[in-house]
């Protein structure tokens, strides 16, 4: 076993509490590695003092594999002439920017100092392409979470007033089927209600087939999901997504949840007003300060940037209503499966436009609002707030207030006035950054050997150079490595491992299956046998790694 | 070159559940039984799939040059005429998601065009994709919500032979009364015209080059606009046009192959911007059958790999997409290149475009005067594999039904790419 010496830099590593101090680390492809007692065993030594050293970045909500994604790619030839690679950038061609290429991602997440992945919103009946688009997504570790709560197997049994075992047993099924992480729920109900014609659909507002209630579709996930021990709690993206006055409803989704562990995902696109001559303002202060009295409660952010960019979504209902605002005028809506739906809508956000730049501004008075960074997220909901490539000047926002407050005075002069970004001074450290992007999506997710340094953790490794620019800094990393392997040199790609795919599998009642057998054969048009995804496919005869993470209930 | 192992299937074996690769609504409820080198088809069989599974094995032997050659020398002859094309063309790609992802990294390492045999049918679609997009729905939502379903210009003669049984008269849908109260109409030539003992389709008569019209009047008519027709289709479209302004859940039904190759997109156009139109106030959806052979998995993959679908080409020093010059009958025909890699896994009836006078690799089915011909098994019959269905969102994951000594067209594609 190869080990390889980092001397002397300074090392951010939250989860061990170490902020700033200078260290030795060890890697190997065993993980990381104490000193070893014979020198010898160093195979090559490298000086890293004066550079900040972390732990691989992990992006926990990022829509790079499945479904919508590749229709996205298929519907935006002109987004991608933008940014083709040439031959000799990366150890292959594709393309980049709003709906990369699976390859173009990888290499560019691992450019950037990212080796773990997660795909917030796959369909069960979509799992298999989204797990071999995810496969084909090199370099960077992967994971997803299954889309409950539209399906109509869901809410007949909440129409029936089922078990909650019952339920328990389906979020678990649902887990090993789809060979997921985590658990989200989308518009709840509310994809399902777009079927039936209803075009929105509140917390308590009955879906008018099933009768049940977004509230009621919560709870029983967030129940269910806590009752198998995940480490990941129910993943939320609200009802009313991008509604002016959604704020209000994000804070009754809060209260709903009664002290139930959840994470509000894209937060940003549902914390909006109605105050104001245009009948749009931000909701950020008062839902800031609900999730900082809430503990239960985490949240990623969803920012926004200025630029072309695409939207991709489960929500057909929000993403139908969307269509009206489509840069370029095309967009992509499915009803899928009596599953879920998705809506695909290219979107440019402008600097001048007071709404888009009210959403930036909500966006960073979130991140500057919530205290506590182990509840928050470093997102921008890649693409739907823009692409992830945007991550490096987004740091430089938090971290650098003269900057922050230069580019709020470039924005539409009726945001700017609307804000109050411009008076919350406070400035992420390093210690915070290496928070919010690694050790905080680590712990939420259960990845217990991800997001951190100590002894034992897989050897993902990230070196920057120490550049006060931290866009600069952030965008090109000296080194970066993937379980001990040398992967990314000053933004050059040098290896391509194939990453490993990450999930739980809590134990249930077999009971299920039949069920769920008899559910398939009586009204699907695949058997329920064929839709789960095996081992063997993410295994794909020794070139996948399955990781399978302990659950309080069993594994 | 891995060696193929003979899968371990006894002698006498019935598969339930099986999925069958040859046509993209990807079926998986036969029951499949194998006896002394014979694979039968027990239950759910249609013309095409019991063709296709009864068809016996191709012989395990590559020739070169038409003569017996070993694997690994049929490889290493394939990967010099690849070496030696300036612009060779990866055609047919008539393959699984493994075939396509290999085709694409050989295509990658030779600067190669790469195509699909239907990518001029599933062209159709994406230019209005990409023009415009759509709202379509899937075959679960199909079998289960659907109260009207209208067919343009749909045959399903030859394929989509299940159509009918499992999405239009399944015995069993999530909501009965929609089941029950669901009408069926056809857009096309009577004689085309689908009959159902279960469901009386009623049809609008018209040629297939007046379905673009035929739409427009129906869009026409349900915008209270004037519509000039001859008087029987004018009283069938308004028949038709009061059916759809009653129904919850309409769906319009197009096959991109099926429609006129010349105003294909037209119609397809029609289609969505009615289906548009019938969004605003209440739901509907479009729905199309298409992507045979592999040609789905092909789009998707591609797509998901390179970001375009077909066709693309890595001749230059980015990834071109160009789906109209990189058409390989007309590259075939005006020598635009140079070598032929044709793959077809899915059966005989996909040869290479006439003309095809330069150095050709045939992998899976033969192709006449190929300097080189490796035999390759079919996803889902001989080896394992993974297709994408019609609607583009589910995919299955196909298991052999027989023991044979093939390859796989992915294994074949390696070997060849790693005697380069």
């Amino acid at each position: 076993m190869s080990i390889i010496e980092l001397r002397g830099g300074t090392v951010y590593d939250p989860a061990n509490g170490v902020d700033g101090e200078r260290r030795d680390l060890y890697l190997s492809s065993e993980g990381i590695v104490a000193k070893p007692d014979d020198p010898k065993r160093v195979t090559e030594s490298i000086d890293v003092s004066g550079c900040v050293v972390m732990a691989g970045a992990i992006d926990i909500h990022t829509h790079i594999g499945g479904g919508k994604v590749t229709i996205a790619r298929m519907m935006l030839p002109e987004d991608h002439l933008r940014d083709l690679t040439t031959r000799g950038q990366h150890p292959r061609l594709g393309c980049g920017h709003a709906a990369p290429s699976t390859l173009t991602t990888g290499y560019r997440y691992a450019e950037l100092g990212y080796t773990a992945c997660f795909e917030p919103a796959m369909l069960p009946a979509n799992a298999r392409q989204a797990h071999m688009e995810m496969a084909d997504t090199p370099i960077v570790d992967k994971g997803a979470y299954a889309l409950l709560g539209n399906d109509d197997f869901l809410l007949r049994m909440l129409a029936k007033k089922a078990d909650k075992a019952l339920i328990r047993d389906y979020v678990a099924w649902t887990l090993k089927a789809t060979q997921a992480l985590a658990i989200k729920v989308v518009n709840p109900g509310g994809i399902n209600a777009f079927k039936f014609n209803q075009r929105k659909l509140d917390l308590d507002e009955e879906n008018s087939a099933y009768g049940v209630t977004p509230r009621e579709i919560l709870i029983a996930l967030a129940e269910g999901i806590q009752a198998l021990g995940l480490s990941h709690p129910l993943h939320i993206h609200g009802c009313n997504l991008g509604v002016p006055g959604n704020a209000e409803t994000t804070l009754a989704t809060i209260a709903a949840l009664d002290g139930r562990p959840a994470h509000l995902t894209h937060i940003q696109f549902h914390s909006y007003g109605t105050e104001g001559d245009k009948h749009f303002s931000s909701g950020a202060a008062a839902i800031a300060e609900l999730v900082n009295a809430h503990r239960n409660i985490s949240v990623d952010v969803g920012q926004v940037m200025f630029g072309q960019t695409v939207t991709e979504s489960g929500d057909s209902m929000r993403q139908y209503a969307g269509s009206a605002f489509a840069d370029p005028k095309k967009r992509v809506v499915m009803d899928i499966e009596c599953d879920a739906g998705c809506g695909v809508v290219p979107f440019k956000y402008k600097d001048q436009n007071f709404v888009n730049a009210l959403q930036w501004t909500i966006g960073l008075e979130m991140f500057l609002s919530v205290r506590d960074p182990w509840r928050i997220f470093l997102t921008t909901d890649h693409p739907n707030g823009a692409p992830f490539t945007s991550y490096p000047h987004l740091i430089k926002l938090l971290m650098d207030r003269s900057f922050r407050n230069d580019m709020l005075g470039t924005i539409s002069k009726d945001a700017a006035a609307a804000t109050t970004l411009g008076s919350l001074d406070r400035e992420y450290s390093l210690y915070e950054i290496a928070i919010m992007t690694r050790a905080g999506p680590a712990k939420t997710l259960g990845l217990t050997r991800l997001g951190q340094l100590g002894i034992g953790a897989r050897a993902d490794v990230v070196v920057y150079n120490d550049d006060p620019d931290r866009e600069r800094m952030f965008g090109k990393p000296r080194l970066v490595y993937k379980d001990g392997a040398l992967v990314a040199k000053d933004g050059k790609i040098v290896a391509v491992p194939r990453g490993a795919t990450h999930v739980v599998r809590p134990d249930y009642d077999p009971g299920i299956e039949k069920q769920l057998d008899q559910y398939f054969d009586r009204y699907m048009t695949v058997k329920c046998a064929n839709l789960m995804v095996g081992d063997d496919e993410i295994a794909d005869g020794g070139r996948g790694e399955l990781v399978i993470h302990e659950t309080a209930r069993g594994a | 070159m891995p060696e193929k192992s003979i899968t371990d299937i006894p002698q006498d074996t019935t598969h339930r559940d099986v999925v069958c690769p040859f046509c993209a609504l990807l079926c998986d409820d036969l029951v499949v039984r194998t006896r002394d080198g014979r694979t039968q088809i027990l239950e759910n069989a249609c013309p095409r799939s019991a063709a296709g599974f009864e068809r016996a094995p191709l012989a395990v032997q590559p020739t070169v040059a038409g003569r017996a050659a070993s694997l690994e020398d049929a490889a290493k002859r394939a990967a010099q005429i690849l070496a030696r094309s300036k612009r060779p063309l990866i055609g047919g790609l008539g393959t699984d998601v493994d075939g396509v992802r290999e085709a694409l990294a050989l295509a990658e390492r030779c600067g190669g065009i790469v195509d699909h045999m239907h990518a001029n049918a599933m062209a159709n679609n994406v230019r209005v994709l990409q023009s415009r997009g759509w709202i379509t729905t899937t075959l679960s939502e199909l079998r289960n919500r659907a109260d009207l379903v209208v067919l343009v210009g749909v045959s399903f003669a030859d394929r989509y032979q299940h159509f009918f049984r499992r999405f239009i008269d399944p015995t069993t849908t999530l909501d009965g009364a929609r089941r029950s109260n669901r009408r069926v109409y056809f857009m096309g030539p009577q004689k085309a015209a689908p009959t159902s003992d279960a469901v009386p389709v009623e049809t609008l008569n018209c040629r297939p080059d007046q379905l673009d019209a035929m739409l427009g009047a129906l869009r026409a008519t349900l915008a209270g606009r004037p519509v000039h027709l001859r008087g029987v289709q004018q009283k069938q479209v308004a028949a038709l046009a009061a059916a759809i302004r009653l129904a919850r859940y309409p769906v319009f039904v197009w096959a991109p192959g099926q429609l006129d190759r010349q105003n294909g997109d037209v119609a397809i156009g029609q289609i969505c911007g009615l289906v548009d139109a019938l969004n605003v106030d209440g739901r509907a959806a479009g729905l199309f059958l298409g992507g045979d052979d592999g040609g789905q998995s092909a789009m998707s993959a591609c797509a998901w790999l390179t970001g375009f679908p077909l066709r693309i080409s890595y001749g230059g020093e980015t990834i071109a997409y160009d789906p109209i010059n990189f058409r390989s009958d007309r590259l075939l025909a005006t020598n635009a290149v140079d070598a032929l890699l044709w793959i077809s896994s899915f059966g005989v009836s996909a040869p290479p475009p006439a003309g095809a006078t330069i150095p050709t690799i045939a992998i899976g089915w033969p192709v006449d005067g190929a300097a080189v011909h490796i035999p390759a098994g079919t996803p889902g019959v001989d080896h394992a594999g993974r297709l994408v269905r019609t609607d583009t969102v589910v995919s299955l994951h196909l298991k052999p039904v027989r023991a044979t000594a093939l390859p796989s067209a992915a294994d074949v594609l390696r070997a060849i790419a790693a005697a380069l």
